[in-house]
This record gives C-alpha cells, sequence and structure tokens, in this order.
C-alpha cells in the first residue's frame, strides 16, 4: 500500500514530513522516527483526556500487516520464506495462519521457538475471535473481507538452524474465485511469484461431501498457476482444512484417502514437474485427538525446510571473434 | 555517571509500588541492599507521595497525566563504591501499550528507551490469563449449550488493541528499541515478576514461572539474548495482597521486611538487587 501522505507530519520543526517529499533527515519516510501520524480521535486507544499531542508522538513502525511494498523492503533487509497461500473463500487461511502463531508463541512446537513479528497486532486481530477475551462462545475466525488487498503477516523464528523469518500471504478467496474467470491475471498475484512455498487449501468437509466442484477449482487453479510459470522450483502442498471436524475415525482415514488421490492428479497435470504432496491439518483440536493443531507442526517444518539445491544447466558458447579476454579464458576454461 | 534505567510495564503491573518501595528502602537503610542512597534528589514530592501511600498499606495510586515524571535516586554501589544517579520514569502503563497499539510511542519514551542502559520490565503475577482460548475452556468446561450454533457464532466483542494480551505488548515495546533505522545493540532486562507473593507458595522459581506463564516474552528474551541480557526476579514490594492483608502488614516493624525479592542471589528484602545487576558492567 502506498503511504497516504496527507496522513503523516513530522515531529521536528522545519520538516512537513511526507507532505512536504523531503525528509530532512534524508531517510526514507518509511523508516524515519520523526514521521508521525495525523491522529484521528477514534484513532487513539487511550481516553482523548489523556491522549499526548501527535507532535508529542514517534512512529514506532509496528503493522497489523506488512503490504506488498513493506514486505518487500523486509525481505530485502533479512531475506525470508515467503508462502503463498492459495484458497477460495471460507476455506480456512486466516485460522491456519492465527493457528501456527498461536501454537509458536505459546512454545507448543519443539525445536522451533518465537523470536519476533513484526505484525504481531496482524496476528491478534486474526485471533482475537479464538479467545476468551472475544466473549465468544465457539472458536471463530474473522473472515478476509473482498476488498481487502493482499496482505501478509510474518514470524520470526529461532530453529536448531537458526534464525528463520517466514511471510505469510493472506488475500480474500474471492480473489482466486475472479482468477478463475480470468485466468492470465494470476500474473498480478505477486505473493505467488515470489514464494517459496504454494498451499494450495481445500476444504475437507465440503470435500468430502461433494467432491467435484472443489477438484475442478483447484485443478484449474494449478493449470493457470503453471502456464504462467509460478510454480517452478516451488514446494507445493496440498492441505486438506477442518479435519477437526472429521466425525469419526472412518471420516479422518477417508479424508486422507481422498486428498492423496487428489494430490496425485494435481501432481499428473502438471507432468511429473511439480511434486504435490498431501497433508490434513486440523487447527482446531478434533474430538478424540490427543494432540492440538493436527498437522500443522509437519506443514511448519516443511516450510523450514531448505529447498533441494537447483541444478543449473550450463549453457556455453564462444563467441565467433574471440577478444583477448576471451581467449585467457578459453584457457582457463579448457583447464577446468 | 548517570545511568538511564527505564523501568517499564502495562498498566496495574506493578511498576509505581516498586519505586514507593525501593525509595523506602534507600531512606530507612535498615535492610540488606547492593546500592545505598547517597542524597536526596532536587525534586522529591512525587517519592514522597508514592512512599506515604506504601508506609500506610495503601494501594499505591495508579500513575496519572499529572503525576506522571521521572524520579531520581543517587546511589552507591557497596562493594564496588561507584556512585551513580539513577534516573527513571515513572508513567502511565498506557504509554507503553503505544506501539503495540497504534504503531506510535511518546516521544519522551522513545528516546528514553533507545538512551537506556537497561531495563527494569515489570509483569504481574496475579492477573488472569488474557490469552486463554475459548477451546481450551470449552475442555474444561464443555461444550456451551446453545440455542442455534449461528447465534453463536454472532455473540463476540469486537477487536480492540488496547485490550489485547500483556506479553504482546511488552513483546512490541521491546522490538522497537532494534527496529530499523535505529542501530541494534545490547541491553540488560530485569524481568520483574510483580505479586511474587501470590506465586511463592508454588514451588516455582521466577525463570519457570515467566516460561510457563509468559512464554512468548520468556522465548522472545531467549532467542533474542545478543540484543536483551536477560534475568527474571520475583519481587514482592507491598509484601501481600491489599486490602486484604492491609492489617498484618500494618503490624510489621520494619516495613523494609515487608518486601520479597527472589532470584539471582539477591538479598531477600533488597529491591536493589536488580539496578544493581543493571548498572554492573557491560551487556
Amino acid at each position: 500500500m502506498i503511504m497516504d501522505v496527507n496522513a503523516y507530519g513530522c515531529s521536528l520543526p522545519g520538516c512537513n514530513g511526507p507532505m512536504s517529499g523531503v525528509c530532512i533527515n534524508g531517510l526514507n519516510f518509511e523508516e524515519c522516527p520523526d514521521v508521525v501520524a495525523n491522529l484521528v480521535a477514534d484513532d487513539i486507544s487511550v481516553s482523548v483526556d489523556d491522549s499526548p499531542r501527535s507532535s508529542d508522538l514517534v512512529s514506532t513502525r509496528g503493522l497489523s500487516s506488512l503490504d506488498a511494498l513493506s514486505c518487500d523492503s523486509l525481505l530485502r533487509a533479512r531475506g525470508g520464506i515467503v508462502v503463498g497461500v492459495v484458497a477460495g473463500p471460507e476455506v480456512g487461511k486466516t485460522t491456519m495462519i492465527a493457528t501456527m502463531y498461536e501454537m509458536l508463541h505459546r512454545g507448543h512446537i519443539p525445536d522451533v521457538q518465537f523470536a519476533g513479528s513484526e505484525t504481531l497486532r496482524g496476528y491478534e486481530e486474526r485471533c482475537h475471535l479464538a479467545r476468551v477475551a472475544s466473549n465468544g462462545l465457539i472458536p471463530n475466525t474473522p473472515r478476509t473481507p473482498t476488498s481487502a488487498k493482499l496482505s501478509f503477516t510474518h514470524l520470526r523464528l529461532a530453529t536448531t538452524e537458526g534464525i528463520k523469518e517466514i511471510i505469510f500471504s493472506d488475500r480474500s478467496g474471492e480473489h482466486f474465485d475472479n482468477v478463475l474467470d480470468n485466468p492470465a491475471s494470476i500474473v498480478e498475484f505477486s505473493e505467488l511469484a515470489r514464494a517459496d512455498v504454494i498451499l494450495l487449501l481445500v476444504d475437507i468437509e465440503h470435500f468430502l461431501k461433494a467432491p467435484h466442484l472443489p477438484t475442478s477449482r483447484l485443478r484449474r487453479l494449478l493449470m493457470t498457476m503453471d502456464q504462467q510459470s509460478l510454480l517452478t522450483r516451488k514446494t507445493v502442498r496440498l492441505v486438506g482444512t477442518k479435519a477437526d471436524l472429521a466425525k469419526s475415525k472412518e471420516d479422518l482415514k477417508a479424508a486422507r484417502v481422498s486428498l492423496r488421490d487428489l494430490a496425485s492428479d494435481l501432481t499428473s497435470r502438471t507432468n511429473g514437474r511439480v511434486e504435490i504432496t498431501p497433508l490434513l491439518i486440523a487447527a482446531r483440536r478434533r474430538d478424540g485427538a490427543t494432540e492440538i493443531a493436527e498437522g500443522l507442526k509437519e506443514l511448519l517444518f516443511e516450510i523450514l525446510k531448505d529447498p533441494a539445491p537447483f541444478a543449473a544447466e550450463q549453457v556455453f558458447a564462444w563467441p565467433v571473434h574471440l577478444t583477448e579476454m576471451d581467449k585467457l579464458m578459453h584457457v582457463y576454461r579448457s583447464k577446468k | 555517571m548517570m545511568m538511564n534505567q527505564l523501568i517499564v510495564g502495562m498498566p496495574n503491573s506493578g511498576k509505581s509500588t516498586f519505586i514507593a518501595a525501593l525509595r523506602h528502602v534507600f531512606v530507612a537503610n535498615e535492610v540488606s541492599t547492593e546500592l545505598e542512597l547517597t542524597g536526596l534528589a532536587d525534586n522529591e514530592a512525587h517519592l514522597n507521595r508514592l512512599e506515604d501511600d506504601w508506609l500506610a498499606c495503601n494501594r499505591v495510586s495508579r500513575t496519572k497525566p499529572t503525576t506522571e515524571g521521572w524520579v531520581q535516586f543517587n546511589v552507591r554501589d557497596r562493594r564496588s563504591g561507584v556512585e551513580s544517579i539513577l534516573s527513571i520514569p515513572d508513567l502511565r502503563g498506557e504509554a507503553f501499550e503505544q506501539p503495540a497499539c497504534n504503531g506510535q510511542c511518546n516521544k519522551e519514551l522513545y528516546d528514553a528507551l533507545i538512551d537506556t542502559d537497561g531495563v527494569l520490565l515489570f509483569t504481574n503475577a496475579d492477573k488472569e490469563d488474557d490469552m486463554l482460548l475459548i477451546a481450551d475452556l470449552m475442555d474444561i468446561l464443555g461444550p456451551p449449550e446453545l440455542v442455534e450454533s449461528s447465534d453463536a457464532q454472532q455473540k463476540f466483542d469486537v477487536f480492540k488493541p488496547e485490550n489485547m494480551p500483556e506479553e504482546v505488548k511488552i513483546v512490541e515495546f521491546l522490538q522497537v528499541a532494534n527496529r530499523r533505522p535505529l542501530s541494534p545493540r545490547c541491553r540488560k532486562v530485569a524481568v520483574m515478576i510483580s505479586a511474587w507473593d501470590v506465586v511463592a507458595t508454588m514451588g516455582r522459581t521466577p525463570d519457570q514461572w515467566l516460561l510457563e506463564n509468559r512464554p512468548m516474552l520468556a522465548q522472545f528474551l531467549i532467542t533474542n539474548s545478543m540484543l536483551w541480557n536477560s534475568r527474571v526476579y520475583g519481587v514482592s514490594a507491598q509484601g501481600g495482597k491489599l486490602p486484604q492483608m492491609k492489617a498484618s502488614l500494618e503490624k510489621v516493624v520494619r516495613p523494609s521486611e515487608r518486601i520479597r525479592v527472589v532470584g539471582h542471589g539477591a538479598q531477600p528484602h533488597d529491591l536493589s538487587a536488580p539496578l544493581s545487576w543493571l548498572m554492573s558492567g557491560q551487556c
């Protein structure tokens, strides 16, 4: 998202901040600590009488979610694993991301520890309806509205191999529905182009009841992404969500078999170029299960796994007329 | 030598009670402490009010905008003889929530965080679990009796950032200290688990308690040990719960002995031990 320059000022005398287009400290406005929001009363959490003047406030750059530009900036500074989440409406994208956060910050995943996040408030918004503090009676997750633009959430994790940054994409499921009508428009889904891992989500409860429609949709989405080379050299997993709604062990077994068959079907549609592996997850606790958030640990380890090294085919040809440098290199290459 | 220490904590986490009790310990000089007071500061009005409340076994009043301010202690380390001026802000807890709630921070506090040599970070042990999941509650109480499930899905309070869990607000505040464009550097942080008298009977060490009850903060400090050199202390600055224990606390002959400090070899009533550690040497 582009900064609304009229919404920000500067606490330094003589600098008009983003509105003027020039920072007197010579900093990027995204980074300058003196940039302050021109506050609207509703934006302030403390009571009006106690609220400080906007000129007394400094932006601390903590965000609800990252837009594409902020995400790019973070990746350039720290690197990271981008996870592209592909799913239609109400399949469970937000619940999956929120539960991953809940598991991590509570220390429920062995060998992985929470080390920070640039989008803490965003995670908290997504987790709110599953918490007692919401005064809800049953756990829920806020729906990503159709109007919501592409956003990202960030987690910094300490693993046995060191610190790793993970960025999850989040966009409305309706956007993927629209792509089915205009397949070429998927090139505008920048998160998929940048993703290291792509998760194809399917609501396993609906899938078991009526498999044809979700199967067809996933096939077309996969074809669309494959045609635009969005799957090349990426880890792709087919994730069956809402396994917690399985009523019996037989249902769960059926879900696993169906998901495996669907994954094979999708793999075959890429002529085997992309191996799509299935995984069943339960973001909530399943009746009779001893484990909470089944499948999420495996999913996280898969995301954190270093990708297999890519063996690039080296194509080389000498120019017809060799320069002095080419001649030198020719000798060098011949020796190699 | 001027040392800037920052007292950090969300509303009602025990910051002002600590300052009040610390003032008394310094002035009374009746229990063994690592630091001693060398003299009064130029302005003692705020400290006087805090200590009066503490001595009367009244709940120390919440800090208000009109009573916010910096307090100063002129101290000497008894072992090394090094003298320092401790400058500590007594600010409302709301000031520390702002980075997490609306991505902003009071400029004076922000500057203090950047400049600080060490942080005393308060979290109250006598507080409800603000991260409890509905699913966990359902495991204990069973599923709710619903008229219709659609009704249940619609009944909830909207998200308010100020109601986010305490740990989240603390972690975000600490992250601000090393976020771009600032250059990351190591600081010391003493985590003070206040109302330790509530926990003391459970046989937990302060480190164990933090890991079990503030897992996000505990993990954050462990995994960012290059930036945050941390220690965890259990502290009961009041000595017991008020007003329930007021009568028994009033009977304590030497008020400094109401105080309890646990962790890292601190003497039982020495509130200055964490400060002494923050002041000692490099990170």
